[in-house]
């Protein structure tokens, strides 16, 4: 009876540059290797207008375009890309088995780098105004805000550079941060306090949206004091951080209490299951970290696809 | 993309405002992660709507003319479908759905009468 399930030597979950760097080095290991990146891939790189820290990319690239030469990079070496989602995982035996859009397929090995998505708020208002002035993604929605207001919820790296991607558009940007202090990169903060568009308030902690069809303005406590104002404005972007993209294996891998796949580097506590990128990442988020990953997973899994048909 | 026409702020009034029947407009752009994820939905809905409604797309980054237009009528992210009566704004769905929440949430609009009715201007 011929086979009819496929099998691969190594199956990538993710497309952001942490599974399509793991792609082309197991493609380039020539391992039966595919991707599933899902219907747009790249991850949260390609939501990004500008990237000047890729190392060679002097001159800076945008997300999107690096995702193209990572894509073709790792097509180059026969990987397939797959744009369906991976619907469900079995890793209770070997070759572990993925759903993917409906087709059952097998793998001797498994990376995971999917990534992480937006932490939010936890606010019914915000859920509700989601899309109708609350919004994750400078890059996206950016240009609907040319001539608003929008405050920015947050203080790292991310929530510095959506406010100065805004920057492009909207006519002013407040960044409302909890703490008393920004945690973005000096190199960031820089730009944004040389750029007049774009004002601080520091201390301050979202106790709601406000506006029935669409945002109309924010309350925030002041954390020092419990002074409550309210802000008017015409969009929220949040930028408060991320959480792992781990549901899929809950009850199969270990996890900790955030969600994030408990690992000794890129390996997991099951055989020839490895993790790479944001998704194991707590600290660095780099796309140059999430490519050294990837690399280090695909060298891992192809050491193991050699140790064990020995 | 078949079934839809793509239209601009300049023949705006023509194929949305003056529409005998009642308008679903995708507004959307390319850079937009989700409008392509929706776009193999986007392409089914003439075939789930039949003569239900008229279909526009409508490209936000086309021009700043374009853009200014969409900000006006509150869009505020991609993709919008919003259903228009006689050029008037009755609902609109943010977002990412599958074809079925995506016909099912635009017949339930269409099927309120009364404010299609409400939202036409009188003669």
């Amino acid at each position: 009876m011929s086979r009819s399930i496929k099998l691969y030597d190594v199956l990538i979950i993710g497309g952001g540059p942490a599974g399509l760097t793991a792609g082309i080095y197991s493609g380039r290991a020539r391992l039966k290797t595919k991707v599933v990146a899902g219907p747009t891939p790249g991850g949260q790189i390609a939501l990004t207008y500008r990237v000047d820290n890729y190392p060679g990319f002097y001159e800076p690239a945008t997300g999107p375009e690096l995702v193209e030469k990572l894509i073709k990079h790792a097509t180059g070496f026969g990987v397939e890309l797959d744009k369906r989602e991976a619907e469900s995982v079995d890793l209770s035996s070997r070759p572990y088995k993925i759903t993917i859009g409906g087709e059952l397929v097998e793998t001797k090995t498994l990376i995971i780098a999917s990534g992480s998505k937006n932490r939010k708020l936890g606010l019914e208002s915000e859920k509700r105004l989601t899309g109708r002035g609350v919004f994750v993604c400078a890059t996206c929605d950016a240009a609907l805000y040319e001539g608003l207001r929008v405050v920015v919820v947050g203080g790292g790296d991310s929530a510095i550079q959506e406010a100065l991607d805004l920057s492009r558009f909207a006519s002013d940007i407040i960044v409302v941060h909890r703490g008393g202090k920004l945690t973005a990169c000096p190199c960031i903060q820089a730009r944004a306090r040389e750029e007049p568009k774009i004002s601080f308030m520091l201390n301050m902690v979202v106790k709601e949206i406000l506006g029935e069809k669409s945002v109309e303005s924010i309350k925030l406590m002041d954390e020092k004091s419990g002074e409550e104002k309210i802000v008017k404005t015409d969009g929220v972007l949040i930028a408060i951080g991320w959480d792992p993209n781990t549901d899929l294996y809950e009850g199969q891998l270990k996890l900790d209490k955030n969600g994030y796949i408990i690992s000794d580097g890129v390996k997991t506590d099951k055989p020839g299951v490895f993790v790479a990128g944001d998704v194991d990442d707590k600290v660095y988020r780099q796309v140059v970290t999430a490519c050294g990953s990837g690399c280090k997973a695909a060298l891992e899994a192809e050491w193991f696809i050699a140790r064990d048909s020995q | 993309m078949k079934g839809w026409s793509d239209v601009h702020v300049d023949d705006w009034d023509k194929e949305v405002s003056n529409s005998e029947r009642p308008v679903v407009a995708e507004f959307w752009h390319q850079k937009c992660p989700m409008c392509q994820e929706m776009e193999p939905i986007v392409e089914r809905l003439p075939g789930k709507l039949g003569d239900k409604a008229k279909l526009v797309r409508f490209n936000v980054l086309a021009s700043r003319e374009d853009r200014v237009f969409a900000i006006n009528l509150g869009v505020r992210s991609t993709p919008t479908f919003m259903i228009l009566c006689g050029g008037r704004p009755i609902g609109s769905i943010v977002g990412g759905r599958d074809l079925e929440q995506l016909v099912q949430e635009i017949s339930s609009v269409l099927e309120n009468k009364d404010s299609c009715l409400a939202a036409t201007p009188l003669e």
